[in-house]
């Protein structure tokens, strides 16, 4: 890595000593990477391998007469074709897989239509062929009669009494723990808290703010396409290679969707170009698994572009009303929400993190939050980095940007005097432990970005907070400690941020050894301990903790070792920085490696984990901006993240996160958005039309790691991976606001909706 | 005995209580305790031997994975909070 690089300022905690933690060691992955060695899920290659095709909906919303496939079973070169009808029966079963509660009929039903299509692209058929270009053609002769339905996409709509319904039995769940409402409706669920008297405080209040905000659906959009190959054995036994974000949970789902046992699954990790969430679902797997039984050989689907857009979960679209309260000092005394997300064609979206993240920057006595999860004819929603986070965090931030306004205070101060600390009670009950927010608003208002002028016409600064969780889960580690002093890691996380490294540099601490001397490898479920999915910024955190205890595993039964060549007990032997001792003796790491085959054979550890102690995550952004008012086009001048990281493992890998989450954040602000005709197609499926910002969009995206530890991990481990998707939209508004005077209240700021907004025709407020 | 805080869906049960205490050393012993006290608790909150679909608790502060089997000490605080899920 160049020497004039320039790295992130790292502000650390006091008592950080370590050795490996906090370098940056080039990564294991990176060379397979860099060459095009690495095998990604369309590498795949094997013995009589064929390739399927998707058949998708025209139709957005209708009843399925029937579907005739006899035409396309008959094609040249075809070997298979499939519908729901090859699928179990799955009733109304509820499974938890890892990642949640999951409607298994609503699953199978997403990977091919049972009974209805509820949205465009839906899946309906797929067929098997010699190659993917018979499979295509072949899918033009399957014969599907739909009937037509009325369809909804927009969520108020959705929620209207008479609104078309699209599951006719849907009964609205009241969370937590409540009844299910009477009538049916396209509302799944209903998430509801309220803490202390929000009448009472608003009218308390010295000022109020009320806006309404609304967002658009946005896709996680990853480089690689959704890909699967499955070779159903004459004996039972299935292998699906999957380009995945849960190897474990993609095994645990198609073996529900397909009621066979979970040991005759076996799911292989390939390489991942990219999941933000969306590679948690299956989609193509089970579709892949009965087409490789039915006709004997593997089978290979890949999603097209389009497949990808119409056909996988982007995160939802939304209305959120928020209204915030003061007093004359600028205490937050009150807050209420009112957030509806459209979850798509199936109940279950990303409410709930919503109405938890809603208010969880900061510190507010009397709250009332209502969230609303709604179906309308469109993909399934699922998570995207932070899921339901940014979308309040774009709203709130607005709020809070104007109640500084109001009261001529600065931005970061009236942050910092209602920011959530340690004690700090959420308005869904539970209490912070150590955070580290205040320390990262503090970072903020010292940074040079921050503090120095910007002057020109119609240019602004913004900034913003934003909060996820860190969530903990399982997982599990295997190492064999090789006679040359190496040690070769087996974990389950698939590797989406340079986990291999981030863990391995964990097991190195522990062990007193080179980051390098650790050899990582990402095993399938048949190799590796139970892991749950590399999501929920968790990995670095729950995978590196339980290399951490493999590591302790090692050490302890080294020192065995060692007492034997000594002559001594296992208790006196000591270890520190990668040397054995006891008395006058002493042998580093790699020298005892060399002596364990004669001392009773090489040596295997393993862990298995399920911390309780996961903790939060908080980031501050701050954008430079200059709107071109002809336009409407909004470009970016300066940026610059900052994070409490607990503690950054890897700065380099931290900082990618930063940029990346802030440029996906960015892209959502400014241009993102799926557009739908009154068909509800989508029309614009292709990278092309469907516009991502690029490096020539964006700055050099500045970033500062703040380390106050998490004191539930020994090393301080905060996971990083998601909040910094949160609070971009939030601080672009606000420099929007700083640079014309117009408060964007509808996403994305694309350059027609700012001109609109501009001319006073659209949906600014000013 | 550990404090249990009820969310206001669930306010019907105890009659508008928006607290209340009860006993137990384990999720599964509290929430029995408390059904007994306020009939449909358990039914709300326990499905099949699981934390029901789509919720979680938390115990003094940390949202535990251990389901029923969750240790509770003497003066826990106690959550009922929406499962994390990015889309199920």
């Amino acid at each position: 890595m160049s020497e004039n690089f320039n790295h992130a300022q790292i502000i650390k905690d006091p008592g950080d000593n370590y050795k490996i933690l906090g370098t940056r060691p080039v990564r294991h992955d990176g060379v397979d990477k860099v060459t095009g060695r690495a095998i990604y899920g369309n590498d795949v290659q094997l013995q009589g391998l064929v390739e399927g095709a998707i058949l998708r909906s025209p139709e957005a919303h209708a009843r399925i007469l029937s579907i005739d496939t006899s035409e396309a079973e008959a094609h040249p070169g075809v070997l298979a074709v499939t519908t729901s009808a090859d699928f179990p029966d799955l009733g109304d079963k509820i499974a938890n897989l890892g990642e949640g509660p999951v409607n298994l009929a609503h699953l199978a039903a997403n990977c091919l239509a049972k009974d209805k299509v509820l949205y465009k692209g839906h899946a309906v058929a797929a067929v098997a062929a010699q190659n993917v270009h018979i499979a295509r053609e072949a899918l033009d002769l399957i014969k599907v009669e739909y009937e037509p339905l009325p369809i909804v996409t927009d969520v108020l709509e959705a929620m209207k009494d008479g609104a078309p319904l699209l599951h006719e039995g849907l009964l609205t769940n009241l969370v937590p723990g409540g009844e299910k409402a009477e009538a049916p409706s396209n509302i799944s669920d209903h998430h509801h808290f309220k803490r202390g008297d929000t009448e009472a405080a608003f009218e308390a209040a010295h000022i109020v703010v009320e806006r309404e905000f609304t967002t658009q659906t946005v896709h996680q959009g990853y480089i690689e396409p959704h890909v699967a190959t499955a070779h159903w054995n004459q004996d039972g036994q299935l292998t699906v290679w999957a380009s995945t974000q849960g190897s474990f949970s993609a095994r645990e789902q198609t073996s529900e969707v397909l009621q066979i046992p979970i040991s005759k699954v076996k799911v292989i990790p390939c390489e991942i170009g990219g999941g933000f969430g969306g590679k948690i679902p299956i989609y193509l797997e089970p579709v892949a698994a009965v087409l490789s039984r039915k006709c004997g050989r593997p089978v290979k689907i890949q999603m097209t572009r389009d497949g990808v857009f119409e056909g996988t979960g982007p995160t939802p679209a939304s209305f959120m009303r928020i209204k915030l309260g003061v007093d004359e000092a600028g205490k937050m005394t009150v807050g209420e929400a009112w957030l509806a997300y459209d979850t798509g064609a199936f109940p279950g979206g990303v409410i709930g993190p919503g109405v938890m993240c809603v208010f969880s920057c900061y510190d507010i006595e009397h709250a009332h939050i209502d969230g609303y999860d709604v179906c309308v004819n469109k993909p399934w929603t699922k998570a995207y980095r932070a899921p339901g986070s940014t979308h309040v965090a774009y709203a709130v931030e607005s709020v809070v940007d104007e109640l500084a306004e109001k009261l001529e205070m600065d931005p970061i101060d009236l942050r910092l005097l209602n920011a959530a600390r340690e004690g700090t009670k959420r308005v869904d009950g539970p209490v912070y432990p150590r955070i580290g927010l205040i320390e990262t608003l503090e970072a903020a208002k010292n940074h040079d970005h921050y503090k120095s002028p910007l002057e020109g016409p119609n240019r602004g600064r913004g900034v913003a907070a934003g909060f996820w969780f860190n969530i903990g889960l399982k997982s599990a580690a295997t190492a064999h400690v090789n006679a040359d002093g190496t040690v070769t890691l087996l974990e389950g996380s698939t590797d989406i941020g340079g986990t291999r490294t981030s863990i391995s540099m964990q097991l190195a601490e522990t062990l007193g050894i080179a980051a390098e001397d650790i050899n990582p490898k990402v095993a399938d479920t048949d190799s590796v301990g139970y892991t749950d999915i590399t999501g929920g910024s968790r990995v670095t955190f729950a995978t590196g903790l339980a290399a951490v205890e493999v590591g302790k595993d090692i050490i302890s039964q080294m020192k065995e070792r060692a007492a034997k060549l000594w002559e001594c007990e296992a208790a006196d032997v000591e270890f520190s920085d990668g040397i054995f001792s006891q008395g006058d003796n002493s042998i580093s790491f790699k020298e005892l490696c060399a002596k364990l085959s004669r001392t009773g054979g090489l040596i295997t550890a393993r862990a298995s984990v399920d911390p309780q102690g996961f903790t939060n995550g908080f980031g501050v952004h701050i954008c430079d901006l200059e709107v071109d008012v002809e336009t409407g086009k909004v470009q970016i001048l300066r940026y610059t993240a900052l994070q409490d990281a607990g503690k950054a493992i890897h700065p380099s890998y931290v900082e990618g996160q930063l940029q990346g989450g802030s440029v996906q954040g960015i892209g959502w602000a400014l241009n993102e958005e799926y557009l739908f005709d009154e068909k509800g197609h989508m029309l614009n499926p292709t990278m092309l039309d469907y516009r991502m910002p690029t490096a020539l969009d964006v700055p050099m995206i500045d970033t500062v790691i703040i380390e106050v530890p998490n004191p539930s991990h020994p090393f301080g481990v905060r996971g990083v991976g998601e909040t910094p998707i949160v609070p971009p939209p939030g601080a672009i508004a606000n420099a929007v606001k700083s640079a014309i005077g117009i408060r964007m209240t509808e996403l994305p700021m694309s350059p027609p909706r700012v001109h609109s907004a501009i001319t006073e025709d659209g949906n600014g407020a000013s | 005995m550990a404090i249990v805080h009820v969310p206001p869906q669930m306010q019907k049960l105890t009659g508008g209580l928006t607290e209340v205490e009860a006993e137990g050393d384990s999720l599964r012993r509290l929430v029995s305790n408390l059904d007994t006290a306020y009939p449909g608790f358990k039914d709300r909150l326990i499905k099949d031997d699981l934390v029901a679909p789509g919720l979680a608790i938390s115990i003094d502060n940390v949202v535990t994975s251990r389901g029923i089997f969750a240790e509770v000490l003497q003066d826990s605080v106690i959550h009922i909070i929406p499962a994390i899920s990015g889309g199920r």
